[in-house]
């Protein structure tokens, strides 16, 4: 868009060509600005170096619920309404669709984690993420058994309590047949 | 929130939902890693047992 408003201006001076040509090379610039930061760094260092030092986007439940939201997995937004996130600590990654939330956990206030998404095509901050998280109040969480057992035991995690499935709470069995019958295993951050 | 109703919550498909982005998406490259990580260790140990394999 740039370069077409510099390439019209240019056409009207006095000498177009070099006018147009310095707007070319500054569109080409902006372009590439684009995927890097402006001191050359690559977009996935300039999120983690925003999240490693805690410069999150002062958001509205709404606009944390629009980043969390253009995830493929929409049935997982349900828990997620605008009112229940109203009640949370909002942590989102300037310009980026990437973040996390904290909430009460009993009689602890924002300790539990919870709503963490990355929606951008950035990936690998994963742990990050997670320490940005613990770093921020952050102790408890639960996920099912299975491949996140190793990944937060790693970040410092310690399993507290585990609940197996329990066939009660899925009386047709449909919860079963899709997701199987992990058990919940709940977490502790060790050093909290 | 009473206790079984939170334990209930887990065992819906927004829970798991959830747990499944966070496996497919979020820790993708974080579980590949330790995936990749656990196929070398399995390999090196095959290996120091049955060093003629090499």
């Amino acid at each position: 868009m740039r370069f077409k408003q510099f390439y019209k201006e240019s056409l009207t001076r006095s000498n177009p060509y070099s006018r147009s040509k310095v707007a070319y090379y500054e569109s080409l610039i902006e372009c590439l600005d684009e995927a890097f930061t402006e001191d050359g760094v690559p977009e996935r260092e300039q999120v983690v170096n925003i999240i490693r030092n805690d410069q999150w986007e002062d958001v509205t439940p709404d606009q944390f619920r629009k980043s969390l939201s253009s995830s493929k997995h929409k049935e997982m937004l349900s828990d997620y309404n605008t009112s229940e996130l109203a009640k949370m600590k909002l942590f989102k990654v300037p310009g980026f669709d990437i973040g996390f939330a904290l909430k009460d956990h009993g009689d602890e206030p924002f300790t539990e984690i919870v709503a963490v998404h990355n929606n951008s095509p950035i990936r690998g901050i994963g742990d990050d993420l997670v320490q940005a998280a613990v770093r921020n109040g952050g102790k408890y969480l639960d996920h099912f058994e299975g491949m996140l057992d190793k990944l937060y035991s790693r970040n410092g995690f310690v399993e507290y309590k585990r609940v197996p499935y329990n066939p009660e709470y899925d009386p047709d069995g449909s919860f079963k047949n899709k997701y199987g019958a992990a058990s919940v295993v709940y977490r502790v951050h060790k050093g909290s | 929130m009473s206790e079984p109703d939170e334990i209930k919550k887990k065992f819906t498909p927004a829970y798991a939902e959830y747990q499944k982005y966070l496996q497919e998406v979020v820790f993708a490259d974080e579980i590949k890693k330790l995936e990749e990580r656990k196929k070398t260790n399995e390999i090196q140990a095959v290996l120091q047992r049955e060093p003629d394999k090499k």
